[in-house]
Parts: C-alpha cells; structure tokens; sequence
C-alpha cells in the first residue's frame, strides 16, 4: 500500500508518545517519504520543523490517499479527521478488537507501536515523492500566511488583548527570541483560546506541547495539568530531562481558572516555574451562542492576577495588546530566577468570539494536526 | 482563473423558480468551472476509474451505485439505499459525515449528480453563503495540487439557493461516473471539513446539531 500511495501520511498519536517510537516514526517516516501529523494529547514526537510534518499543513490532510493511524487510541468517526472519503487506511493498535472501531479500515496490523514501526521501516522500499513533499511545504506556508492575516487583524483591536495576539506573541517569544526553541514545554488548554494559540504553537520535541483536556473538549484541568508537566521538567522525568527545571508556560481560559484556580497555591508551594496564561473573556457561564442565565455568569473583567498574588505567587494583568509581550518577558524571567508561579491575567472580551463583530472571530478546527482538539 | 456562467441572469444571488418538470436544482445556478492554466495537462482517469466499466457496457446508473455501494462496504458511510428510482432519476440515501443522513440524487439522462437542500440556513448574500461559493469557484483553481483540482472538462458543479437552503449539483461531462462520483464525495467532503469547519463552526453546530468541541 506504501509504495502504491502518492501522497501517504501517518498520523502519528498517543501510542507513539506512549510507547517512545519516535525515532522508529522519523525512520520510516524519512525512508519513504512519508507525511506525519499528530493528535492527541502531546505533540513533538515527529518534529514540527521537519519537512514531511503536516501537523502546521491543514490542507494536505484531504490529499493523502493513504493515511495509517498509529497509536490512535481514540478514533475519532467519519468527518471528524479531514480525510478524503477515498483514501485507504490502515491502523496499527495493540487492540485487536478496537481495530475497525469508528473509522474505515482498510488494513489492520496488531502491533505495539514501536514494534510495528521498526518492522515497517525494514520492510519499506526506500522512496522519494517529491512532489508530496513540495505540497506539504506549500500547505504549511498557507497556513502560516493565514494565521499571520489573523494576527495582523486581532492586533488592531486595541481596547482588549485579542487571541491572536497572546498566540502570535507566546510563539515569537518561545520560538524565534532568546530561547532555544526547544526548550519550554507548553501546556496548551483553554477552549476559545486554543483555537488559537494551537496554531501557532510548535513542537520541535516529544512532549513539548500537552494538549490539555484534549478529549471531547472537557474544560478545568489544565492549572492542575500544568502542575504536573512542570513537576516532570523540574526532576527531568522521560523526554523532558533535557529541559531540567526550565519554566513551563500554561494556558487556560477563565472557566478554565474556575475549576481549578486554587493549583496555583499548590505551584507556589512547591515553588514551580510556570508562567500561566489566563485568557480572560467574561465567557464563563455562557455556551457558544453566548446565552447564558445570569445567576451562572461570573462578574466581569475578574482579577486573577491578584488571586494569584494572595496564593503565594505573581500576578501580571494586560489590557491592551501591546503590552502582553512585554510582559510575557518579565514573568518568565521573574519566574525562572526567584522560581515562582507568575499568571497573566489576559483582559479580552466574550465579544471576540463574534465574527461579525470582531472578525475572524471563534475559529473551528481541522483535524489531525496542530488544532487537534476532540482526539 | 476563468469562471462560465449558465442558465444563469444576474449571478447567483438571483432566484428562479424551476418550470414545471424542471430536472435542474431549484433557484438561481452558477456553473463553477474555472479554467485550468494554460500550462496544465488534463488528467486522465483513474484507473479506478477506468476498471469501473464507465465507458464500458455498464450503464451510467450501475456505475454510479456501485460507487456509493464501496463507500457502504468500506465503512464510509454507515448505511446506504436507493430510495426511488424513476425515470430516470434515482435518490440514494446514506449515513456519512458525524453519522448524518445525506440524499444524493442521479439523473441520467442529465448525468448529474445532485445534493439536493444540502445546506440550510444559508442566506443568500450572507458571508457564509459568499464563502461557500468562492470555496466551489477554488476548487478548479490552479492554486490547488493539480490532483485535487476539478478538471472543468469533466465535471461541472452548480450551485443554486432556493431560499436560503443550498444544494449542489455536479454535472459529468466525460461520461466517468465513477470519477464524477469520487470528485463529487471529495468536494462535498472539503465543504464541510475544509471550509464550514475552520471558518463557520457555529454553523454547523447550529444547522447540523454537532457538538460544540
């Protein structure tokens, strides 16, 4: 099937992270030409930087005319992955009675990720498909050019911080300043916000970024999972041993905050770098429609800047766009030296999330890839 | 990029309603078959395609469902029936895109292959309904992989809008059914997952009852 397809992707998910396949993933990945994207819950396992990575190339998804998920635990149903109808597909899972589960199937191999990785890499012919590569840079390119658009409007929003531009501004400082890109592991949550800041955040690494709640949108872990990945940095537990005790970034929403906001005591108390970003839209309590009862509505433009500060650790607030880099780059800074949790409260406005007001407004998906958000 | 018009008087905003016994797509239609560049070679068919017997001895018909048949066997959709045939019309009908019902239509004496009411609450003129017709203008675009891009000779689509409920027809020039069936599936397909996904999801939440994650 490898060698018959023109335009062969992997989606590359939680089994490989799980199972530390990515090196057998970039090996037949490489030998054959072949297109990886990611889903679930980490990214980084094949390299954003690489150039056969469609996780930042949305519309290469519908040309793969053969796609084989690998490690993809939660399958997603048909028209929830942006494949074309008449690709094949083939999945390799260590379950054989979830094999078929979902998705159509074409072939199914039984395997433990890694296992069936290096067993496919000997068996692959070596390939080239150039023109498939040369699409995958085109569509990264496009997609790319779209977000930047994004950024350029949102930042003319001048009486509120826009996502785009917490999106645009956290990938420049992360990934094109002072810092080794591959450094800090971001822990990318929150519901309107991340249809944003997942588009411009990039994995060079495993485990770079963690998807939080990834699966069926469930909302309110991510202060508590931000304390988690920061506590594998600190001790350099798996992939992250390499970024020993560097600052972690986080992002919630304002719901987000309200399940689990009381973690930043905990982040204090055990002294953990983690530079949360809170996304503060006056959204929580109402549904996408932006109806909501009023008893179930929280007060307006909320300062969990100084909530942080009463839970032991530092509190920055931004309300105009100009001044999120600025202080992006204080608190990371603060955070690495004195070792406390620094959060941003991010002033917005429910009112982005309206496309005819404040266009573009709340963005939808295309999955796999980057914007994987349901699996 | 050259777009033709047909049967057409002010664009697609206009409205028309059908004659009597019309076969066409109610409302107003626009031919989208923008030109390829002058530098790019017609494909030729598949060679799914070709095996599928469309030139051959079975009639168009015949093609046509055992097409939308392989998509049933291999767990496209999740289930799949004609529902009437007469006169050479034919509707089917199958579960597909988040387990949704969709009815396709084929008539043969008009080669055409119809999404009728594929799209409700869509105002004509509205951003959405203007997106979605520059979305089936790009499809025969050069900017797009020559693989993907609608070759205008073979299969034509016609938009119309009838109230503000869209369908979308796509006429087979070149006698492959079976080709104008795989490309009608992969438009109808980006539609939905490539265009109203990214750019239109509380359209679909709203039109279609998906879920908001």
């Amino acid at each position: 099937m490898i060698q018959k397809a023109q335009r062969p992707m992997i989606v590359a998910s939680t089994g490989v992270f799980f199972n530390r396949a990515w090196d057998a993933l970039k090996a037949v990945a490489e030998k054959a030409d072949i297109a990886v994207v990611e889903s679930g819950s980490s990214r980084g396992h094949f390299s954003d930087a690489h150039r056969l990575s469609a996780s930042g190339a949305p519309s290469s998804l519908v040309s793969a005319d053969l796609v084989i998920f690998v490690g993809q635990y939660c399958m997603p149903s048909v028209g929830e992955f942006a494949f074309s109808p008449n690709a094949k597909f083939a999945r390799i899972d260590v379950e054989p009675t979830d094999i078929g589960r979902n998705w159509p199937i074409d072939l199914g191999i039984v395997s433990g990720e890694r296992a069936a990785l290096e067993a496919l890499t000997d068996a692959v012919q070596k390939q080239s498909r150039d023109a498939w590569v040369a699409e995958l840079a085109d569509a990264r390119k496009k997609f790319e050019d779209e977000n930047a658009e994004y950024f350029k409007v949102g930042f003319g929003y001048k009486d509120a911080v826009h996502p785009a531009v917490i999106a645009q501004h956290l990938s420049d400082f992360l990934y094109r300043g002072d810092l080794p890109k591959e450094q800090t592991t971001v822990v990318a949550g929150g519901y309107g916000i991340a249809r944003y800041t997942r588009r411009y955040l990039k994995a060079y690494r495993p485990g770079q970024i963690l998807n939080g709640a990834y699966q069926y949108g469930a909302i309110g872990p991510d202060l508590g999972y931000a304390f988690g990945a920061a506590a594998a940095v600190q001790n350099g537990v798996g992939p992250q041993a390499p970024y020993k005790g560097s600052v972690v970034v986080g992002i919630t929403g304002d719901a987000g905050f309200a399940y689990s906001g009381m973690e930043l005591e905990t982040m204090a108390k055990y002294r953990m770098p983690i530079v949360m970003i809170v996304y503060n839209n006056n959204a929580w309590g109402m549904n996408g429609s932006g109806k909501a009862h009023h008893m179930y509505l929280f007060q307006e433009n909320l300062r969990y800047d100084r909530i942080a500060e009463a839970l032991g650790g530092r509190g920055e607030y931004v309300t105009k766009p100009e001044d999120f880099l600025p202080a992006l780059k204080r608190s990371y800074q603060i955070t690495a030296k004195e070792r406390i949790p620094t959060l941003i409260n991010c002033q917005a406005k429910f009112a982005f999330h309206l496309r005819q007001q404040f266009p573009p407004g709340m963005l939808g998906t295309v999955e796999p890839g980057c914007m994987a958000y349901g699996h | 990029m050259a777009t033709k018009k047909r049967s057409q008087k002010s664009g697609v905003r206009s409205q028309k309603k059908p004659g009597a016994g019309s076969q066409e797509p109610e409302g107003s239609k626009k031919k989208v078959a923008s030109g390829q560049g002058p530098g790019v070679k017609k494909k030729k068919p598949e060679a799914r395609s070709k095996e599928s017997g469309a030139k051959g001895k079975d009639s168009a018909l015949a093609v046509v469902r055992r097409e939308l048949e392989q998509y049933a066997e291999r767990g496209v959709f999740r289930s799949f029936s004609p529902i009437s045939s007469s006169n050479g019309k034919t509707e089917f009908q199958f579960s597909w895109l988040w387990n949704k019902p969709f009815h396709l239509g084929f008539d043969e004496k008009r080669k055409t292959l119809t999404f009728r009411r594929l799209l409700p609450n869509l105002p004509v003129g509205s951003p959405i309904e203007t997106g979605v017709r520059a979305f089936l203008e790009s499809v025969a675009s050069s900017e797009r992989p020559e693989h993907r891009r609608l070759d205008p000779a073979r299969v034509v689509i016609q938009y119309s809008n009838q109230r503000g409920t869209a369908s979308l027809a796509f006429r087979v020039l070149d006698a492959d059914f079976a080709h104008g069936v795989q490309r009608t599936m992969d438009i109808v397909n980006e539609v939905f997952l490539m265009f109203l996904g990214p750019r239109y999801p509380e359209y679909l939440v709203a039109t279609f009852n998906l879920p908001e994650d």
